[in-house]
């Protein structure tokens, strides 16, 4: 274990943390914690730098995962939403580079970040009706027969 | 001159895919710029979930051209993960002898991007980086 990771796993304690295997830790926290927890690493751990954020359809419920870097250690906070309410708090005033990823969690799954400043779509096109693809009950939308 | 948007793209020479930047520019500084990317989103997440792991290993070496062999390792690996799989030592040597050769093969790329305005040294690393490429065999 590196010093970085004992860093980390020092500045954790108390949060539900899992070593996944070397330079690989997960937090599990609800969605309601999820900008304290993002406030800590930003401000404690000077975490700078966030991968990405990945999210899946995880049959009864969206789950969240916010990938962050710091010296080689990867950094994930896993979180979920319920698909009936599929809002979490944006990130984007603490990690401005949030604002491409968010949109896309938004455009392919249907997760609202609340308070994200422009929620345009990412990647489907501009007049996409057909719904989130990403969502394990999407049907592909039907061809309308000429 | 305040507010000045300056369109980039989608069809760009100086752009490898299509993609869209609209700068807004203060006088020759750039305060602002909004992407739109997307125009040739394949949907390989989506692809995937229909397709069996084998059939995956061919969409995955193609989500980028010259990279493919990174995508396809990872994609194993994370596939052998989930099923508890052991690979044997000689794959496990083949995989780092292709993986480091594609980093060659990629830092040369990188090289001639770079070098674009010179020619000779641009001719240069093409011939090198076709060289390796074509001299490579698993016997």
């Amino acid at each position: 274990m590196t010093t970085t990771e004992e860093l980390i796993l020092q500045v954790l304690q108390g949060l539900p943390v899992q070593v996944k295997r070397d330079r690989r830790i997960f937090i599990s926290v609800p969605r309601n914690d999820l900008i304290k927890t993002v406030n800590i690493l930003s401000n404690e751990l000077n975490v700078q730098h966030l991968s990405t954020i990945t999210a899946r359809d995880a049959g009864s419920e969206l789950e969240i995962l916010y990938h962050f870097l710091l010296n080689g250690v990867v950094v994930t906070i896993r979180t979920t939403c319920p698909k009936d309410d599929p809002t979490i708090d944006t990130i984007v005033n603490i990690f401005p580079g949030a604002v491409l990823y968010e949109r896309e969690l938004n455009d392919i799954l249907g997760i609202v970040p609340k308070g994200h400043p422009d929620l345009r779509r990412l990647v489907l096109p501009d007049d996409w009706v057909g719904g989130n693809p990403l969502r394990k009950d999407w049907k592909p939308p039907q061809e309308s027969e000429e | 001159m305040r507010g000045v948007k300056l369109p980039i793209g989608p069809q760009h020479p100086a752009l490898k895919e299509p993609e869209n930047f609209t700068i807004t520019l203060d006088g020759e500084r750039v305060v602002d710029v909004d992407i739109r990317i997307g125009y040739t989103h394949r949907g390989i997440e989506k692809l995937m979930e229909s397709r069996t792991y084998t059939q995956n290993l061919y969409l995955v070496e193609r989500i980028c051209g010259i990279c493919s062999y990174a995508h396809v390792v990872n994609f194993t690996q994370n596939v052998e993960e989930v099923l508890g799989i052991q690979i044997p030592k000689r794959a496990e040597y083949i995989r780092t002898l292709f993986l480091e050769l594609e980093r060659l093969h990629s830092h040369f790329l990188w090289l001639v991007w770079q070098v674009m305005r010179s020619d000779l040294i641009h001719y240069l690393c093409i011939r090198g980086r076709t060289e390796k490429s074509s001299k490579i065999s698993l016997k």
